[in-house]
């Protein structure tokens, strides 16, 4: 069998990582005060990371296979995208209605009760939050441009 | 004097409690808690994760004490999974499930439901009774404490969440410390500039700890849910509600076991990030070594059902672990981190302030956690059968309801479109930190700790005259200092030391 080493740890370790050097370039932070406790934090972040870097290492020459990301994965994150960009544009209520209609096709789940909750979940959520609560749902910039 | 003062506070607290909208809202979160709880995954912590950003506009002891119900009502509903198929709902109830499950293989399903719900309220309401008593008289001490001190604390607050999470020490320590990083952006509060917010107008607000919590937990739990398969299947059936009520009376054939349970419960609960999980096993084991026919545990002993369900509701909810969360903000498990999340999100600090200048709401919430327990045995005794199909209900329908629900709780803080784009990357990096096992619950704390350890810290150090030594020249911080280092050192040295004695021994 083929050795893989996986790479995803060594990627998330990157990203924490970023964050330190990204805080102490940022020298826009005046005065010194501002910063000068994530200066303390950065030498121990940088050995807590270190000391996983090496244990990744180390187990990542053990690794015989990669695990495979499985493609409902991608479909949840993607849903998660798709749900971000239809309630910016389109608004809570059309959005998320959207969303879950999409989401149902894709795994065949289109059956009377997911039918029902595609029309009475947002309707549900929309006149709890925006009418009953007062509180402002995201409107949609579709609608805001077209109604001017 | 103090029992005199907590019988007087819980006057009041009722009060304020009884009230039909107060207690709908209880129940609601009862209905949230016993739901989340039964399917397995997901727990109190997402019912919490949902429920904090929809409480800002409600008097902050109703919101507290829906929380409390959540986290409570969820250690009653992960007994039915794990007695009906031997998968607990949380790891509260994997101890539950030995003894439970083979309950149900002998036919008797419901007589351990029973026992298991009314083991959880006699352990959760003898917590809350504890808690009530000691919380008060703790609080005076807690006086004591200065700004090295606070920042001390919030050290030791990350620290024990890391030492205690999943995963290596290095990976909590090193989520907690990026956690904190992250708490620093936006305006500083000491010097009121802008702090690492590279010019982006959206980051000068900072990255709020809801939306961040809500990825990292609601979003990420159902990527994760979503590479699983739940098809579980129910060997044993609730078959009559006399049965259930013979398990709930069974609980009282054993008092010293549920006192004994209870107590390790409220003790374990109380030792800061320990959780109910340590609690339910310690408890159980203390069960089997009592009894008189320690043989039948694992084959369907009711002791070995009562016992855990004592320990695990007397440590989480009102319980043990309630008591450093609230006297020192030192949240005693995981739970109470995102107990701890909600008290911040209402703008409330825990600690001696909160205890001395809010003690009515302080026995509001209890009051309302009596009333959500009282309510939570109610449902399970009612309403086991539909509960336990609720457990079926199948990963592509739960997935994007919770998703929607994340995504409203996220634009609902601040009604910005931007913390639900935060939400959604926090999401993916929750995924990938659980599954590396990097601690999530410890970026989400750091994020709370982290702005209360920077304040505490530029006031300790103006304090000292622009010195670090004020954080190790005072009493209280030395001792807090030597307790840190037993924490973290402690296990890894007693390790080394057994080892070492083993190793010369042969």
């Amino acid at each position: 069998m083929r050795e893989k080493i996986e790479i995803g740890e060594f990627i998330l370790l990157g990203v924490m990582l970023s964050f330190v050097f990204l805080f102490l370039y940022d020298i826009r932070v005046l005065p010194l005060e501002g910063k000068f406790l994530s200066y303390l934090l950065a030498p121990f972040i940088v050995l807590c990371a270190g000391i996983c870097l090496r244990d990744a290492w180390i187990r990542a020459k053990k690794t015989k296979e990669e695990k495979a990301l499985k493609w409902p994965f991608f479909v949840t994150i993607g849903g998660g995208f798709f749900l971000f960009f239809s309630i910016y544009f389109m608004g809570f209520y059309l959005g998320s209605g959207l969303f879950l209609l999409l989401w149902f096709l894709v795994f065949k789940k289109i059956t009377r009760a997911t039918v029902t909750l595609i029309i009475a979940l947002p309707l549900l959520l929309y006149l709890s939050f925006e009418v009953f609560l007062d509180m402002g749902l995201p409107k949609g910039v579709f609608w805001a441009w077209l109604l001017g | 004097m103090f029992l005199w003062d907590a019988i007087k506070g819980m006057t009041v607290g009722f009060s304020y409690i009884l009230d039909p909208t107060t207690i709908l809202l209880i129940f609601g979160s009862v209905i949230l808690g016993s739901f989340l709880g039964a399917v397995p995954g997901l727990g109190s912590k997402i019912g919490l994760t949902i429920l904090i950003p929809f409480t800002g506009k409600l008097a902050p002891y109703v919101a507290l004490a829906m929380y409390l119900s959540v986290s409570e009502a969820s250690s009653f509903g992960d007994t039915i999974p794990a007695v009906l198929f031997k998968v607990p709902g949380t790891e509260g109830a994997a101890a539950t499930a030995i003894d439970g499950y083979a309950l149900t293989q002998k036919g008797k399903a419901g007589y351990a439901l029973g026992a298991a719900s009314m083991a959880s309220l006699v352990g959760g309401l003898l917590g809350i009774v504890v808690s009530i008593i000691f919380i008060p008289f703790l609080a005076d001490y807690v006086l004591l404490f200065g700004p090295p001190e606070f920042f001390w604390m919030a050290i030791i607050g990350i620290s024990i969440i890391a030492l205690v999470s999943q995963g290596a020490m290095a990976k909590g320590l090193l989520s907690g410390l990026v956690g904190i990083l992250i708490s620093f952006i936006g305006t500083d509060i000491v010097t009121g500039k802008d702090r690492f917010t590279f010019g982006s107008i959206y980051l000068s607000d900072g990255i709020n700890f809801i939306p961040a919590m809500l990825g990292l937990f609601a979003v990420a739990e159902m990527i994760k849910l979503s590479t699983k398969k739940t098809s579980m299947e129910m060997v044993g059936k609730v078959t009559s509600n006399r049965e259930i009520w013979e398990g709930c009376l069974a609980v009282f054939k054993y008092p010293i076991n549920v006192i004994r349970s209870t107590l390790i419960g409220i003790l374990v609960g109380a030792i800061p990030g320990t959780g109910k999980s340590v609690a339910s096993f310690l408890a159980y084991l203390f069960a089997v070594r009592s009894s008189k026919h320690p043989e039948t545990f694992g084959k369907g002993e009711v002791e070995g059902v009562i016992a855990p369900e004592c320990a695990n509701n007397a440590c989480s909810g009102g319980g043990g672990a309630l008591i450093p969360t609230l006297t020192l903000g030192i949240p005693g498990s995981s739970g109470m981190a995102l107990i701890l999340v909600g008290m911040t999100f209402l703008g409330i600090r825990s600690g001696p302030q909160f205890i001395i200048y809010h003690a009515d709401m302080m026995y509001a919430m209890f009051a309302g956690l009596i009333v959500g327990m009282i309510f939570a045995f109610a449902l399970n005794f009612l309403c086991i059968k539909p509960i336990s199909k609720a457990v079926q209900v199948p990963n592509e329908i739960l997935i994007p309801v919770v998703l929607v629900f994340a995504f409203l709780g996220s634009y609902a803080l601040r009604g910005s479109v931007f913390d639900m784009l935060i939400t959604l990357i926090f999401g993916i990096l929750g995924y990938f930190m659980d599954k590396y096992g990097y601690s999530t619950i410890c970026m989400v704390l750091a994020m709370i700790l982290g702005p209360m350890a920077g304040e505490s810290f530029f006031q300790a150090w103006k304090m000292g005259n622009k010195s670090l030594t004020v954080f190790f020249t005072r009493p209280v911080s030395i001792g807090l200092i030597v307790f840190l280092i037993i924490v973290m050192v402690g296990p890894a040295l007693y390790k080394k030391i057994k080892h070492l004695r083993t190793t010369s021994g042969k």
